[in-house]
């Protein structure tokens, strides 16, 4: 944790915002940021504005594109940079930022250089899109008020003092009189997160049990900086249960590296034949947890390959659980099911 | 000599619906041959092109994955028991 009198100096002006006080600027320094843009200029304007707005906010944590990474850090030597995707595509972005929800974070995309578009989030499966209109080619200049834009929208989220908008236009038709509307989040968030087909209630039954919850925790801070894993399972009583399992990743590594070509640092494998034994106590197959080590609780590319090889998951009806840690700290936690209609992962949201 | 091959689920469609089959073979490869005869088209799910077990596939020979024994030419005994399992892998 920073100093608190250098936060002060430093992000001193969000302190002076009516509401945001000491509290959230603590809560800006334990968020992380999530920045993707296509690979237009205009995207990648966009996304390097709204970071360095961000970063100069006081965000303790960033996942950037490598095009910008050492920019935003050399904004904020202290800044927790984290490696991200180079470049995405709208779909792959509504995706990618729905199936990030890092805790507590703030995510922002930025591609299409004709329409526009950003997506922030601010907590599990909530992606706001942010389109933008105007008379000509958006240039890199309009791009970068657009960022700006979608990092203020985020910050008065952060700090607690608008809530985050499900969809923002801002239409710059007339280059005299730019106007923004924001459409309010709907306040039924099963409605909201429909489309990534969420499934309720595990994850803050996982999160209220300590028999389930606790080993999880431990496991993946005593594991830093390897991955760790394991099972949840269901007693006969009903109970949830983790069982943590050795990461065999390395041995496999060692075997075969070309067909496991990943250590424990990024990867993990466990010894599937533990499944056959909870069976054989009486217990169900719930989720599947592993930890991800310097980066956020998504699901990734290498998660959805293994999890669903073939566009079918290899465990149906199972969730999956990725915790994220940071530095050696647990940060964020978010489960994933299979959603049929999508072929993907989605991930549940918190209040279901 | 007679051995048992556990099915996961989402290969259950080739056994109809069976979790586990009985099959006769000296060696893994044996044994999953004999599934295929028993299961048409199950053995292309587990083994590729190559003759190679599939990445997102294991092969325990008791408590064992095979990979880490002779592979398909892991020798099995009478009673011994095979499980199919789907991998559970992943990675940041």
């Amino acid at each position: 944790m920073r100093d608190p009198k250098r936060l002060f100096a430093r992000y001193g002006r969000q302190l002076l915002v009516d509401g945001a006080d000491f509290d959230g600027q603590a809560r800006l320094h334990g968020w992380t940021a999530v920045l993707a843009g296509d690979t237009s200029e205009w995207a990648q304007a966009a996304t390097e504005a709204c970071g360095r707005y961000l970063v100069g906010a006081g965000v303790g944590a960033i996942v950037a594109p490598s095009s910008f990474a050492a920019a935003l850090q050399a904004l904020d030597p202290q800044l927790h940079v984290l490696p991200g995707l180079d470049t995405v595509s709208p779909p792959v972005a509504h995706y990618w930022f729905a199936s990030r929800p890092y805790g507590a974070s703030v995510d922002v995309a930025v591609t299409d250089a004709s329409a526009g578009y950003a997506a922030g989030q601010s907590g599990p499966a909530r992606v706001t899109t942010l389109r933008f209109a105007c008379g000509e080619p958006a240039s890199p200049e309009v791009a970068v008020v657009v960022g700006a834009a979608a990092a203020d929208l985020l910050l008065a989220d952060v700090l607690k003092l608008e809530p985050l908008p499900a969809h923002v236009v801002i239409d710059w038709t007339d280059p005299t009189e730019p106007t923004m509307t924001r459409t309010p989040r709907s306040t039924d968030p099963p409605a909201e997160a429909s489309q990534f087909a969420p499934r309720p209630g595990l994850l803050a039954e996982m999160r209220g049990t300590p028999t389930a919850w606790a080993p999880i925790e431990a496991e993946a801070v005593r594991g830093y900086p390897t991955e760790t894993c394991g099972l949840l399972v269901r007693e006969p009583g009903g109970q949830l249960k983790t069982i943590v399992c050795p990461n065999l990743q390395d041995r496999y590594h060692a075997l075969d590296p070309n067909e496991f070509p990943r250590t424990s640092r990024t990867a993990y494998k466990l010894n599937e034949r533990v499944i056959a034994k909870s069976a054989d106590a009486g217990e169900a197959l719930v989720a599947i947890w592993h930890s991800h080590c310097d980066a956020g609780a998504y699901f990734s590319a290498e998660d959805v390959r293994c999890a669903a090889p073939a566009g079918q998951p290899l465990y149906p009806g199972v969730a999956y659980l990725v915790v994220s840690v940071l530095g050696g700290q647990l940060r964020g936690a978010a489960l994933y099911h299979f959603d049929p209609a999508t072929g993907g992962f989605a991930a549940e949201h918190p209040s279901d | 000599m007679a051995v048992t091959v556990k099915i996961p689920t989402p290969l259950r469609k080739f056994t109809g619906d069976k979790d586990s089959v009985q099959v006769e073979g000296a060696t893994v490869g044996a044994a999953l041959h004999a599934l295929e005869v028993k299961a048409p088209g199950i053995a292309a799910k587990i083994v590729d092109d190559d003759g190679k077990v599939r990445r997102f596939i294991n092969i325990y020979a008791g408590e064992d994955d095979i990979r880490f024994l002779d592979g398909l030419a892991t020798a099995i005994t009478d009673g011994a028991e095979i499980s199919i399992i789907p991998a559970i892998a992943g990675g940041c």
